[in-house]
């Protein structure tokens, strides 16, 4: 295995790893703030103007991973 | 940074091109499109309240018509008792009127019928006195006077009229 | 015939392709993922790249838009009038929403970014951008199968376009494929994004000095009031470790945060440029598919994908430095209070 392979694989596995949690996390908070939403239709403006803050928080996760990958695999360090 | 592209003079470019349009559409744009939305929203507003207006004048104008209504109603039912009131006095000042008149008339036959019974009382009893004058002149012709026999039988009618109030 | 419309539509995307593709060889289209752009000519000191030639398309393209939007603006309004109301309209309402009274200062920035990222997402999925270009071959050799060249007269040659790399850097072949796209969607260059996450996160914290107060707003990062309290109770002969702690918690907290305004930046770059990038190089790898299957529809149902992806990067980048701006000029006098 040359050393290009290994770093394409590194890169593979570092954004198909990283994005697990951020999934699961961007699920949870988003079927939470849809079934606040449709619970209490009144303040479902609030409700997602929370919902947009929480998924950037949890997203920045899954983009570190994407950066990470692009480090790795366009050879940065 | 270098093999992702990142460079400082594109970025620069890329914040100045952002610059330029913030400051365009800003002038361009918002401005006048916001000014309009204002303006719209005022008309708008406008439209609505002159539209409460009417609707409230319309409100007021059917109250008013319904009131006259109900007070021409009530005029005419209070117009329509009082004639009937009036033609009911009449009614009864008629039959009164009516009345009093068959009673007068009643009266007036019967004084009648007393009266006619009254001389015929009298014509009876003048016919009594000379039919039972020509019997007893017949039965007594010389005994008696003229003038006895007249008060015999007046004592005698006397006694029947006593006997006749008696009865 | 508008019931066999859709039928007729499949097959000539089976047909099409079947009679066209043999004649280019279908397997050796070949293309190029890079991340940086691609340089097409230089202009004095400025190297005028693919992306930064296309914002500035963009950027015609939206001052067109006004340009018909606001040319006969009336209060009954019409055609490109009604679009731009709507996008003015939904932010202003969000604005109001989100903000209150602030986001009349929000508000340009805010819109700005939506529209330019709208225009720059969209812009990249018409077709033909990808594939038109600029590919420098090298003496002696020819353009690869089934790419169609044309050659340039002389002079514009020297002038334009990437040079062909020293056969040192990169092995021949791999020099030799990089095709410079005319135009490429600014959204997938980093320096685009990263100017505009820039731009956000620094006016979010201009706005929150302007609205709260420079000293008060740097005290959000820079936490020292407790542990001042402690130290001035010591002076007192007071020794108050709980103050102590809860400075450092709080000093703690401020560095966390400030680390989250630089985690800003890098959400921003790179949530943007990860998914317009990532949009297109599905849109390519479905374009292979169209070939090696012979079949024209793969990228149908990625293009409308796209559609809605590049209308919703815009939308959360815009509503996300709407939220952090009205965050940066509230969170901390309410804290104060609480």
């Amino acid at each position: 295995m040359t050393n290009d392979g290994l770093r394409l694989i590194a890169a593979a596995m570092a954004i198909g790893f990283g994005t697990i949690g951020p999934g699961i996390g961007l699920g949870l908070l988003v079927n939470s703030a849809l079934g606040a939403m449709g619970r209490n239709p009144e303040a479902a403006g609030q409700v997602q103007i929370n919902m947009f803050i929480g998924i950037a928080v949890t997203e920045a996760l899954g983009i570190f991973a994407l950066v990470v990958s692009l480090l790795i695999g366009f050879k940065i360090f | 940074m270098e093999k992702l592209g990142i460079n400082a003079t594109w970025l620069l470019a890329q914040v100045i091109n952002f610059g330029l349009l913030l400051f365009i559409l800003w002038r361009f744009a918002y401005k006048p499109v916001l000014g309009m939305l204002n303006a719209r929203k005022q008309k708008i507003q406008e439209s609505l309240e002159y539209a409460e207006k009417v609707k409230a004048d319309a409100a007021a104008q059917q109250k008013e018509f319904e009131r006259k209504l109900e007070e021409t109603r009530r005029e005419t039912q209070a117009a329509a008792a009082a004639a009937a009131q009036v033609s009911e006095k009449e009614r009864e000042a008629i039959l009164a009127q009516a009345r009093a008149d068959a009673r007068k008339m009643i009266d007036q036959a019967r004084e009648q019928i007393e009266y006619e019974r009254k001389q015929m009382l009298s014509e009876l009893r003048g016919e009594v006195v000379r039919l039972s004058m020509l019997a007893t002149q017949k039965v007594v012709s010389a005994s008696l006077d003229e003038n006895a026999h007249r008060r015999l039988v007046n004592e005698f009618l006397a006694q029947a009229d006593q006997l006749g109030t008696q009865n | 015939m508008k019931r066999w419309l859709p039928i007729i539509v499949v097959l000539a995307l089976f047909l099409v392709p079947a009679f066209i593709l043999p004649k280019f060889g279908s397997a050796a289209v070949t293309a190029s993922v890079a991340v940086s752009p691609e340089v097409l000519f230089t202009l004095g000191p400025l190297e005028i790249t693919n992306t930064l030639l296309t914002s500035w398309i963009v950027m015609i393209l939206i001052v067109l838009f006004v340009y018909f939007a606001t040319r006969k603006i009336s209060l009954v309004p019409g055609g490109a009038q009604n679009v731009l109301e709507l996008i003015v309209e939904m932010w202003d309402g969000l604005g109001q929403g989100v903000a209150g009274e602030r986001s009349r200062k929000f508000f340009p920035i805010v819109t700005t970014i939506f529209i330019y990222v709208l225009f720059s997402n969209l812009l990249g999925l018409v077709p033909g951008f990808g594939p038109i270009g600029i590919i420098p071959v090298q003496e002696g050799h020819s353009a690869p199968d089934g790419i169609i060249t044309f050659d340039l007269p002389g002079g514009l040659a020297e002038a334009l376009g990437p040079k062909p790399k020293a056969a040192g850097e990169h092995s021949a072949a791999e020099a030799e494929v990089v095709l410079a796209p005319f135009v490429r969607a600014p959204s997938t260059d980093i320096n685009m994004t990263l100017a505009l996450a820039l731009i956000s996160v620094i006016m979010t914290q201009i706005f929150g000095m302007q609205v709260v107060g420079v000293f008060k707003y740097w005290m959000k990062f820079f936490n020292f009031a407790k542990i001042g309290q402690f130290f001035g109770a010591l002076f007192k002969g007071k020794v108050k470790i709980g103050l102590l702690a809860f400075g450092f918690i709080d000093l703690f907290v401020g560095l966390l945060e400030f680390f989250s305004e630089m985690v800003k930046i890098i959400s921003f770059t790179f949530r943007l440029f990860g998914n317009i990038f990532a949009g297109e190089v599905v849109l390519l790898i479905m374009a292979f598919l169209s070939s090696t299957f012979v079949f024209f529809g793969f990228p149908f149902p990625f293009y409308a994908l796209e559609l809605f992806v590049g209308f919703m990067q815009a939308f959360v980048f815009a509503i996300l430095t709407l939220v952090f701006m009205t965050i940066a000029t509230t969170a901390h006098s309410a804290e104060e209070h609480a």
